[in-house]
């Protein structure tokens, strides 16, 4: 068999999906939903891979630093695969500078041009004043250095003239003195106020000298990426950028690199990346294609498992510098839509929706093209780290939202968003048709599950087995089940059977024991009400024949185990006023759409029956022993038939169970879950002993349904068991109480031993008592029973 | 050679060195005590104070630091005619006493704060004392035989050149060794040797070079013998011309310079400003 290429059974959902591909008009992305959409996600991703490995890779993306504003990284779109040899070959440069330019700046020529740079300055500066100390000594006023500044004062001899002899000069010497020094003071500020200057004007000579000798250094290691990337103009300017500002700060490469003893020749310059000083020349890159040249490059097909607002536009990371966080941009991490930017991205539809600011900032991304990474802190205005403001990416994806229909109709409804932005609606069908070519196509599947586990081989018994179950799980023998992922849980756990029983292929055995295993680890909840019913505990007549008194059926589910239960359901009848009490919604036990089913039994009563006399008729249903809810119409055949059982006075035989609900014309409509239905009687029965007369009667339209169990079909053909079908209420009062239904005859009347003579007699009978009450109440008379007829 | 034998290993024992035959001055010396500094109330920066503790580590002797208070500027501040600029050129107010002695005691401490730090840093020993009075009485009055004299921050100064005239001066005190320091300094370079056909000089410098892990390079005049070959070091023929010692000294850019006391090219003050400024290192000149 061979393996199946994308999926089976869903021709509608395979269209919308080869459309949505095939338009690159905006907004079209896909929706994929319907119930077996999670199966529909690995089907879906299949299909997009498939069609992935036809496409182009797309281009690569980089964040580099912004030299005029480095809290602006910017982002550069380099053609597929060229976004690491540009990376590898900047940290190989930077390596190379790393060793080149602290050896230039070690070498004789530089040494003496700084030498003299310093010297003549360190000499300007001495030289002023050493001239105005000079000066100031032949004025007889010394200029000292004092820890509070520079002093001028008188001397005489070489020595500062004391206090006291001072004070005994005459004025007119102070005075000459005092103007001395008051001009020597002014030409004593301008020289040092000069110095400054000067020392600025040295700098500034050294700094030419770096970057003179840095700019050829630079150049010349930076050769061969010029050429390497001369086709790309951004990667040119950006190289631009980073020589011009090597050559201005080639200073970081005086001191040690730190945390890189050695300066190793690896092609990633793990050696130069560590030091943070030289990160800024590196390359960020945040997506690259396969290596084009083996090959490999296709457009990306990205499955986010986990959509939080990080994991899809990306983040900024940060990190602890002196008790602060800093980040810069080769902290720029991608997130999904940078990964599949060129490609397709699936995303679960709960998933993204349950992530704050998540489905926000995917719609914003699609709506304008652009991938902008934003923080959650800042959303919420909390963030106070300096953080930055990369360049948005433009975007080009096609975004395949997989999810529940109820998703899909609450965001249609309530997001004005959705529908300009997923506008391809992508269905997936829970069945399919059983066809000889689908058949063909789950065999495929089969095949493709064993593949993928690398499973034992199925033999043709085992794949037919399996399509039973895919009908089973189908509640229909005509369908086959699309939910894959439960039928793939079935093909492993059959290999586990065969692997435990020491079997080299699967045999249709080990899928009957893989389901038989799968039932029994949920079946304690059914085992304990079989066992309540075998020890009486709960009521549930198998035999024997009861006036108003019929076994139900009902379904329960825990999880996606189902099993159906018989209920005695049993009906009262008295003169009323033509109401049938449902006492399950009295109490409201009952949903509403059992209480629908009893207004039309109700109905179905009062149109059929005595048609010229007014329902004179109070009757109470109830199913004996429930106390959860019940809701569904599969009731209500056998609560129609437990009334006129009543209404008749004729038993109902209890070896038969009922399933179907009934119209207002008393047509026996199809039910759901109609095999658990007829195997939970068929085990309460065989629990305490076939006799060969019980049954269930379901709906004619059922039988298409029916997908039933090997030991029930089994039973039914030895005759130990029975399954009628029934189309119309006078079809199951024949078989329940073995009296014909009869039909109204010419004069309008059944015929008076039929369960519908009977029927209409009783009903008769309540009118005329009614009538007659009504006459004794004109009177003031009350009825016995104390009820003000 | 008592005190320096064998510390070295650049250096031979002082019983191993060929001295038969040779012109040296075969003087003993005196050992190297410690090494002080004198501190005017300018104080000095780190990078004097990193140089003396590093020539102190290198010889493996004590710093002592001797901070001095200028009488002068106390008297200072009682001058009607005093004006004061800052070191940018502004007017100040004219200072009283005790905010000239708040600047100076402040001073003092930072010099003992770093003082104590890069000491200790080297393991060295170290002691700090404070002194009022000139500084270059004070400081002569301090010096012993086997000291290395520094004289850093002294005031009155106010040019670099002025204040290596004022450390060369100090040829006049008995001190046994001193230090005059450079303004810029390299941080690595040869330790040269100006030779004075003394040999305690030669291993001295050998020492300190093995120490600090520099090279050794002699400058060697035209009557030199051959001995210190024994020395692994490198040897450059330099006459005795000032200016041509100046050149190779400018040219060679050593770490430090060590010279004889008596050396006639450190005579004149000038002369040795002008040398110590052509090395651009401070110089060592030790007194036999």
């Amino acid at each position: 068999v061979r393996p199946l290429s994308g999926f089976f059974g869903q021709e509608r959902a395979a269209r919308a999906i080869k459309f949505g591909i095939g338009i690159r008009q905006p907004g079209y992305n896909l929706f994929v939903l319907g119930p077996a959409a999670t199966s529909g996600q690995r089907a879906v991703r299949s299909f997009l891979c498939e069609r992935a490995k036809l496409e182009e890779a797309p281009d690569d993306f980089i964040y580099v630093n912004n030299f005029e504003d480095s809290r602006r990284p910017l982002a550069l779109r380099l053609p597929p695969g060229r976004a690491h040899p540009l990376r590898n070959d900047m940290a190989e440069f930077m390596n190379e500078l790393g060793v080149a330019i602290p050896a230039l700046f070690e070498s004789e020529e530089y040494k003496a041009r700084r030498r003299a740079v310093d010297e003549t300055f360190e000499n300007t500066q001495e030289t002023a004043l050493e001239v105005l100390e000079e000066k100031a000594s032949t004025q007889d006023i010394a200029i000292l250095r004092t820890p509070v500044g520079f002093a001028l004062a008188p001397k005489k001899g070489g020595q500062i003239v004391a206090p006291d002899d001072f004070r005994a000069l005459p004025q007119a010497e102070r005075d000459k003195i005092g103007k001395k020094v008051e001009a020597l003071q002014d030409e004593l500020r301008t020289t040092l106020e000069k110095i400054p200057n000067i020392e600025k004007e040295r700098r500034k000579q050294i700094r030419e000298i770096h970057s003179e000798m840095a700019k050829s250094a630079v150049e010349r290691a930076m050769k061969n990426i010029y050429r390497n990337f001369e086709d790309i103009p951004a990667v040119t300017a950006f190289l631009n950028n980073a020589a011009h500002d090597l050559v201005e700060n080639v200073e970081v490469f005086f001191a040690p690199v730190r945390g890189a003893d050695e300066r190793l020749p690896t092609s990633s310059g793990l050696a130069a990346q560590k030091d943070s000083r030289l990160k800024r020349y590196f390359v960020n890159v945040m997506v690259t294609a396969g290596d084009c040249s083996k090959g490999e490059a296709a457009a990306p097909v990205v499955l986010e498992e986990n959509p939080t607002l990080a994991n899809l536009v990306g983040r900024i990371e940060h990190i602890s510098h002196l008790g602060t966080l800093v980040t810069d941009f080769s902290l720029i991490q991608p997130g999904a839509l940078h990964r599949s930017n060129g490609g397709y991205l699936i995303i679960d539809a709960t998933s993204v929706l349950r992530q704050p600011f998540a489905w926000e900032a995917l719609k914003r991304a699609l709506r304008t093209g652009l991938i902008k990474i934003e923080s959650t802190l800042e959303q919420l205005n909390m963030g106070s780290t300096i953080t930055l403001e990369p360049e948005p990416i433009p975007l080009s994806v096609k975004v395949a939202l997989v999810g529940e229909r109820s998703i899909y109709h609450l965001l249609s409804q309530f997001d004005p968003d959705f529908p300009k932005l997923f506008k391809v609606q992508v269905e997936f069908d829970d069945e399919a048709e059983r066809s000889a070519e689908n058949l063909a196509l789950f065999s495929g599947f089969v095949a493709n599950v064993i593949n993928d586990w690398k499973l034992k081989h199925f033999d043709a018994g085992a794949v037919a087995r399996l399509s039973e179950e895919a009908a089973r799980i189908a509640d229909d023998n005509e369908r086959l089940s699309l939910h894959t992922s439960r039928l793939a849980d079935l093909i492993r756990e059959a290999d586990y059977w065969a692997s435990d029983k020491g079997a080299a292929l699967v045999g249709r055995e080990h899928v009957d024991l893989a389901v038989a295993e799968q039932v029994y680890r949920a079946d304690r909840v059914r085992e304990k009400a079989y066992e309540a019913v075998a020890r009486g505990i709960l009521l549930v007549d198998l035999d024997g024949a009861k006036i108003g008194q019929i076994n139900g059926l009902s379904v329960l589910s825990i999880g996606e185990f189902r099993f159906g239960r018989p209920s005695r359901i049993t009906a009262r009848v008295r003169m009323g006023t033509g109401k049938v009490i449902d006492i399950e919604r009295e109490v409201e036990l009952g949903g509403p759409i059992h209480s629908k089913g009893v207004l039309i039994l109700s109905s179905f009563l009062a149109a059929r029956y005595a048609l010229d006399e007014p329902v004179s008729l109070a009757a109470s249903l109830v199913f004996e022993q429930s106390y959860g809810g019940v809701d569904g119409d599969s009731a209500s055949a056998a609560e129609l038939f437990a009334l006129i059982s009543a209404l008749s006075d004729l038993p109902i035989g209890q070896s038969l169970a009922v399933t179907g609900s009934i119209n207002q014309l008393g047509e026996i409509q199809a039910i759901g879950g109609v095999n658990e239905k007829i195997e939970g009687f068929f085990d309460v029965c065989d629990k305490s002993g076939l006799t060969g007369r019980q049954g269930v009667i379901i709906p004619s339209s059922n039988l298409k349904h029916l997908m039933l169990r090997r030991d029930v079909v089994k039973a039914v053909s030895d005759g130990h068991f029975s399954i009628y079908a029934i189309s119309h209420v006078d079809d199951g009062m024949a078989l329940l109480m073995q009296t014909a239904a009869g039909e109204r005859g010419s004069d309008g009347s059944f015929p008076a031993d039929s369960v519908n003579g009977l029927v209409e007699k009783k009903l008769r009978g309540y009118a005329r008592l009614r009538r007659k009450y009504a006459v004794g109440a004109a009177g003031g008379r009350i009825g016995d029973d104390g009820i003000d007829i | 050679m008592p005190g320096f034998a064998g510390n070295t290993p650049s250096a031979p024992q002082a019983e191993g060195l060929a001295m038969t035959g040779s012109t040296f001055d075969r003087r003993p010396s005196q050992p190297v005590r410690r090494l002080l500094i004198g501190l005017g109330s300018e104080g000095a920066g780190t990078e004097i104070l990193d140089m003396a503790t590093e020539l102190a580590g290198a010889l493996q002797t004590e710093v002592a630091a001797l901070f001095v208070e200028e009488e002068l500027l106390y008297n200072l501040s009682e001058l009607p005619v005093v004006s004061m600029v800052s070191p940018h050129g502004e007017i100040l107010r004219r200072p009283d006493r005790d905010l000239v002695s708040q600047a100076i005691a402040a001073r003092a401490r930072a010099c003992r704060r770093a003082l104590s730090q890069m000491a200790e840093t080297s393991h060295l020993r170290w002691s700090f004392e404070l002194q009022q009075g000139k500084a270059p009485d004070v400081i002569a009055a301090r010096v012993r035989d086997g000291d290395i004299l520094l004289i850093a921050g002294m005031a009155g100064t106010i040019t670099q050149r002025a204040r290596i005239e004022i450390a060369a001066r100090m040829h006049a005190t008995p001190s046994a060794n001193l230090i005059v320091p450079a303004q810029l300094r390299q941080r690595r370079g040869p330790v040269i040797a100006l030779e004075t056909n003394h040999d305690h000089l030669v291993e001295l410098a050998g020492k300190i070079a093995g120490n600090l892990g520099e090279e050794l390079l002699i400058f060697a005049g035209d009557g030199s013998g051959s001995l210190f070959d024994a020395f692994h070091a490198r040897r450059l023929h330099v006459s005795d011309d000032p200016v041509e010692v100046a050149t190779a000294l400018r040219v060679s850019r050593p770490h430090l310079v060590v010279a004889g006391r008596a050396d006639h090219r450190f005579a004149d003050p000038a002369a040795a400003a002008g040398l110590v400024q052509a090395s651009g290192a401070p110089v060592l000149l030790l007194n036999f």
